[in-house]
């Protein structure tokens, strides 16, 4: 078998032939598992094979909605579990990707492992060195899942590498150092694999980074382009810092973006400035935090930018995901970008040019008037942080988070989990130190009875509330529509459960036993459809019975 | 420069013995102690009270902490919380504040015996009453013996205030203890709820766990039930209620005093 182990520079055509072979003996010997093939055509059409699941979103869309009709409201009730994959203990916020019979996911804190999706059984796993005095400042030790392009999965680690692995066999290929842990930097998001390249965002605005969208190429791991989110001094937009504060201002872009290959635009969210809670050091609008930035995928530079909250004082990233969508507007069809973002109002924006269309809330605030005709905010006057502490909704995770929403183009909707929750936030000190944490204040969260959830289905046009499910506590876990007409979600307390994605009528519920704190997503396996979703550290995969 | 919190001065506190010594040293140590209570203050006073006394949280005027031994413990403690309490973590703060704030609560221990106003009372009267005509054993626990209806009262002492004691027992739907019971951090516990299935049939009683779909409940009688929600026609919260009785009208202040001053001895408080 030492086809299987392609070193670093090997041609990919090598590569391709290697594979190739170990697939063919497969189904030759086995008859199980075919070749992992993933050519970048697949992927600019993987909603046209939704028995696969081959980028983080589903598509380079971000949709995260499965065309997959078996499982509708009428026998939704008769979902059960088929097999359940127990993961190393720690945080479980993996989507698996699926592609042609090997489901692909990843383990607390940078582990790989590869399984058959009929039974569960792992067929490899890779395990990152991951060193016990690992830095992950603000954030948890995850890691979101992994991107597959030809026959190579991609996946970043807590200590800031990305790595490329061979899909059949989980050898390491190569491995590029992304940034410095030293200094706070991870790789937590799962990568975006487009044509050629492996997009990669970083963690780290809470240690007082200087965030940036890297394209590694597919071939060696050779870095071919660098985009940060913060201007340095003299670059367009560096006038929104105040003095140096730039050099440690933040700007993660710790989620997958979205991508448009007619466009050749990439799309990706960006976080909070740092210090996260006390922005006297950083007077200005702090150019690109809490921004979506439009990026040309050969060279990175950025064709536009929409920044949601100015100055941003509250930790409100805008990582969240963005959702392309195809609309008609005002009588002709417009390409839209939409996002349900953290500081708790709902974008519509044009991504052929960042054009604002819409704005509107869609979760309690306090924070804003409202947004003016460009989609800035109106801000409330003493809103801040302050010493003494001032309450505001949404808390600091917002009003949205990591998790991801869904878009239906049968329903017209854009779903979305909601944290109903405010908090009382701190302002403090906030001095750098390199690798350390910076983020001048904090929060005490209304929690238990006084904060609660929802799943809200919001018109994809307007942002107008359709209909809502209510959840006991703020959750963790986002949500996925189906073509069946479902919507499938999370409860931190442990629920998986459908809704109709018409009416928001639960249909089915699942008691897992432990906070899910994933993302849904489908498949198909045996001409059958299959749901995935994780609680605690197991992943549950959930079918009809025949 | 980052901007720095003022420091309220006109707090600054006294000094303990220890302070005096070296004049030079003193002021920075008098400045730190400002800054760990204005810490103190934003962090903790809410639970623990403005001069920790206890309060919803325990006494941390004391001159051994149960929990925290030494200062390192107690910075960890400060940073982690208390997993299953209401004792959140304040992973945000450094050792820039964690070093004055232990320093403050360190401070706030007598130099001598502990006085509180739990001494107002006589113990041994008051477990004859929590035993006795109080009717207090048909609720609550202590030490194995009792039933389940409201909290177990075995280690009490060491995690309530004096205050938050005396408010349970004239004022309990006042002092709704949260985050013990299974619901999770945070939720009010023994929570009263008024539950009519989608027969009719109607159930008063209090919440023992809750998700998003069910709810499980223990009425006035002891029984459990379990609902889903999907399926009920009413789920009341009755936020403001406790199935406690005050003992306002029962029992005397000197009675209450006694109460106050048995239950602040269980868990080893003091």
């Amino acid at each position: 078998m030492s086809l299987w182990r392609v070193s670093r520079g090997d041609p990919v055509v090598h590569v391709r032939r290697a594979a190739l072979l170990v697939a063919a003996a497969q189904l030759l010997t086995v008859g199980l598992l075919s070749a992992q093939q993933v050519p970048y055509e697949r992927l600019e059409r993987a909603a046209e094979e939704p028995h696969n699941w081959l980028t983080y979103s589903g598509t380079y869309k971000s949709e995260r909605f499965s065309r997959l009709n078996e499982i509708t409201p009428a026998n939704v009730t008769g979902l059960s579990v088929v097999w359940v994959y127990q993961t190393s203990p720690g945080l479980v916020e993996t989507t698996p990707l699926v592609a042609d019979g090997v489901m692909y996911l990843t383990e607390p804190p940078s582990t790989v492992t590869a399984l058959d999706v009929r039974t569960g059984r792992r067929i490899w796993r890779w395990r990152a060195s991951v060193p016990a005095e690992v830095k992950h400042i603000g954030f948890p030790a995850v890691n979101r899942g992994v991107a597959i392009l030809d026959e190579t999965v991609y996946v970043g680690t807590l200590d800031g590498r990305t790595v490329a692995l061979d899909a059949a066999s989980g050898v390491e290929r190569w491995s590029a150092q992304v940034a410095d842990n030293d200094l706070g930097f991870s790789v937590t998001a799962a990568p975006l694999a487009i044509d050629g390249k492996v997009i990669i965002g970083v963690s780290g605005a809470e240690a007082g980074i200087r965030g940036f969208i890297d394209a590694y190429s597919t071939e060696d791991g050779s870095l071919l382009w660098r985009t940060h989110t913060v201007p340095a001094a003299g670059e367009a937009g560096s006038e929104t810092w105040g003095g140096d504060s730039w050099m440690t201002g933040g700007g993660s872009t710790w989620l997958t973006g979205s991508y448009d290959p007619e466009l050749n635009l990439l799309y990706w969210g960006i976080g909070n400035p740092a210090p996260d809670w006390n922005g006297d050091d950083r007077p200005g609008d702090n150019l690109y935090t809490c921004s979506l930035l439009a990026l040309d995928a050969d060279t990175g530079e950025i064709r536009w930018h929409f920044q949601f909250t100015p100055h941003d004082t509250h930790d409100w990233d805008s990582n969240e995901i963005p959702v392309l969508v195809d609309l008609e507007w005002g009588g002709e069809m417009r390409k839209v970008v939409t996002m349900a973002n953290r500081n708790a109002f709902y974008y519509v924006l044009d991504r052929e040019t960042g054009e604002f269309l819409h704005g509107s809330e869609y979760s309690k605030q306090t924070w804003a008037e409202g947004l003016d005709d460009a989609g800035r905010p109106i801000v409330i006057p003493n809103t801040e942080p302050t010493e003494e502490g001032t309450l505001v909704w949404p808390s600091l995770q917002g009003a949205t988070n990591w998790f991801s929403p869904s878009y239906s183009p049968l329903t017209e909707l854009f779903y979305v989990a909601v944290r109903h929750m405010g908090a009382v936030y701190y302002k403090g000190e906030a001095e750098y130190e390199p690798g350390m944490p910076f983020m001048g204040g904090g929060e005490q969260a209304l929690s238990g009875d006084d904060a609660g959830g929802f799943v809200r289905a919001l018109d994809v046009r307007t942002g107008g509330l359709r209909w809502e499910f209510p959840l006991l506590t703020p959750p963790w876990a986002g949500v996925m529509a189906t073509a069946g007409g479902l919507v499938f979600g999370g409860s931190e307390e442990g629920n998986f459960f459908a809704l109709d994605a018409s009416t928001g009528k639960t249909l089915w519920d699942f008691q897992a036993g432990a906070a899910v704190r994933s993302n849904p997503m489908a498949f198909e396996v045996d001409g059958k459809q299959r749901i995935a979703m994780s609680a605690g550290d197991a992943v549950f995969v959930f079918g009809l019975r025949d | 420069m980052p901007r720095r919190i003022p420091l309220l001065i006109a707090l600054c506190l006294v000094a303990s013995p220890s302070l005096a010594q070296e004049p030079t040293a003193a002021s920075e140590v008098h400045a730190d102690l400002a800054r760990g209570r204005t810490l103190y203050v934003t962090y903790c006073a809410r639970c623990h009270g403005m001069t920790g006394g206890g309060g919803e949280g325990p006494s941390l005027a004391r001159r051994e902490l149960p929990r925290a031994p030494d200062d390192e413990a107690l910075i960890a403690l400060i940073r982690d919380g208390i997993p299953g309490t209401a004792m959140s973590p304040t992973w945000w703060l450094g050792d820039r504040e964690y070093e004055p704030l232990t320093g403050y609560v360190r401070s706030l221990a007598p130099a001598t015996a502990a006085v509180d106003d739990s001494e107002r009372g006589d113990p041994v009267r008051g477990q004859q009453l929590f035993a006795g005509s109080g009717g207090c054993a048909s609720c609550h626990t202590v030490g194995g013996f009792g039933t389940n209806h409201g909290p177990d009262l075995t280690t009490v002492g060491s995690r309530r205030g004096t205050a938050f004691i005396r408010e349970a027992i004239l004022d309990p739907e006042a002092a709704l203890p949260r985050g013990l019971t299974e619901v999770g951090r945070n939720f009010i516990d023994y929570l009263v709820v008024r539950v009519v299935d989608r027969d009719g049939r109607e159930v008063v009683g209090t919440r023992l766990n809750e998700d998003s779909y069910t709810i499980q409940v223990r009425d006035l009688l002891g029984q459990l039930h379990s609902f889903y929600k999907p399926h009920l026609q009413t789920l009341e919260k009755q936020f403001d209620q406790s199935l406690m009785q005050s003992y306002r009208e029962q029992f005397s202040d000197t009675e209450i005093d006694d109460l106050v001053a048995y239950l602040t001895t269980l868990g080893g408080a003091g």
